[in-house]
């Protein structure tokens, strides 16, 4: 087990072994994403008190939902790189940050494209949006960091020790809703609890949660063997790469 | 009421999956063609080094007699 986390930790090796891996991640989204979103967008039934614009719900839940997992991966892969100083888990680090940033600001946009119809504004300064608010300035304070220290080392564990403190946000967004009054609506899904909405509607967010969750994954595999080339452009294997033109 | 429309909320609706198609795009093409061309830049690095070093030989070391 050791020994295969190992190999993983190898830039070469993660760069050789992911490519597989996005063709797998890829086969399984796609067929995931347009089935649930199809299914959302034209077959779920049409709620009767949102009426149609519930269906952003299929792309606001998971968009949230990665925003803060990638913030998550983030810290954690940081802390890795801060514990053993492993090459890929600050790549993995440096590469979720402008990944859930998209995210973060797609959750956003899709909140306030939902908020205009139901609840009259395009913002609200509640609990669940304001905390959503400061994760995007979290990401955006990595990024700035990152580019801001000057070997990769510092920018790694400086970036690694803002994570690990901001991880604190992720908690307050998730309870947001329980420990103060919001407009944002309650969490679709509890452990406890069956889900609220007939099976109709919350099967297709299952299905693009798993979704936008493998495509997350995929894409994160991409842009982390792009780094990978980079840091190591003056490595033989990556001179050898360009001679044979495989990629 | 047509299914496009969707009762007035078929704006908020089709922007919202508008944005995340053009998102899910750029997160898959960009890191494409940056690759695309980091390995184009870095083959051509390659190549314009090989062709120097042909064009200009290392000078040879001097032959054994020739040395006093």
């Amino acid at each position: 087990m050791w020994q295969w986390l190992h190999r993983w930790g190898s830039p070469r090796w993660f760069y050789v072994q992911s490519r597989a891996w996005l063709w797998v991640l890829a086969v399984a989204a796609l067929p995931l994403l347009g089935a649930g979103l199809i299914w959302g967008l034209a077959f779920a039934p049409v709620d009767y008190q949102q009426g149609h614009s519930f269906r952003i719900i299929y792309i606001h839940v998971p968009a949230a939902v990665l925003a803060q997992n990638a913030y998550i991966l983030t810290a954690l892969a940081g802390s890795v790189f801060l514990i053993w100083r492993i090459k890929i888990a600050d790549i993995l680090a440096s590469v979720a940050v402008p990944i859930g940033m998209g995210f973060c600001v797609l959750a956003l946009l899709t909140g306030s494209l939902w908020g205009k119809p139901i609840w009259g504004a395009w913002w609200v300064w509640d609990a669940r949006t304001t905390s959503t608010l400061l994760l995007f300035f979290l990401y955006l304070g990595l990024l700035a960091l990152r580019t801001a220290l000057p070997t990769a080392g510092a920018a790694g564990r400086g970036c690694a020790i803002l994570a690990l403190v901001g991880l604190v946000n992720i908690p307050l967004i998730k309870y947001s809703v329980d420990w103060w009054f919001t407009l944002h609506q309650s969490a679709t899904f509890k452990l406890t609890e069956a889900p609220a909405m007939p099976a109709v509607m919350y099967v297709p967010l299952l299905i693009t949660g798993l979704g936008f969750a493998l495509l997350f994954v995929f894409v994160l595999l991409l842009w982390a063997r792009l780094e990978v080339l980079e840091r190591e452009r003056n490595t033989s294997w990556v001179v050898a790469l360009t001679r044979t033109g495989s990629s | 009421m047509s299914w496009w429309d969707m009762g007035d909320h078929g704006f908020y609706v089709w922007t919202a999956y508008g944005l995340a198609f053009i998102f899910s795009l750029w997160l898959i093409a960009w890191p494409l063609y940056k690759q695309g061309r980091f390995l184009r830049q870095l083959k051509q690095q390659a190549d314009s080094l090989e062709a120097a070093s042909e064009a200009e030989p290392w000078p040879q070391p001097p032959a054994s007699d020739d040395v006093p």
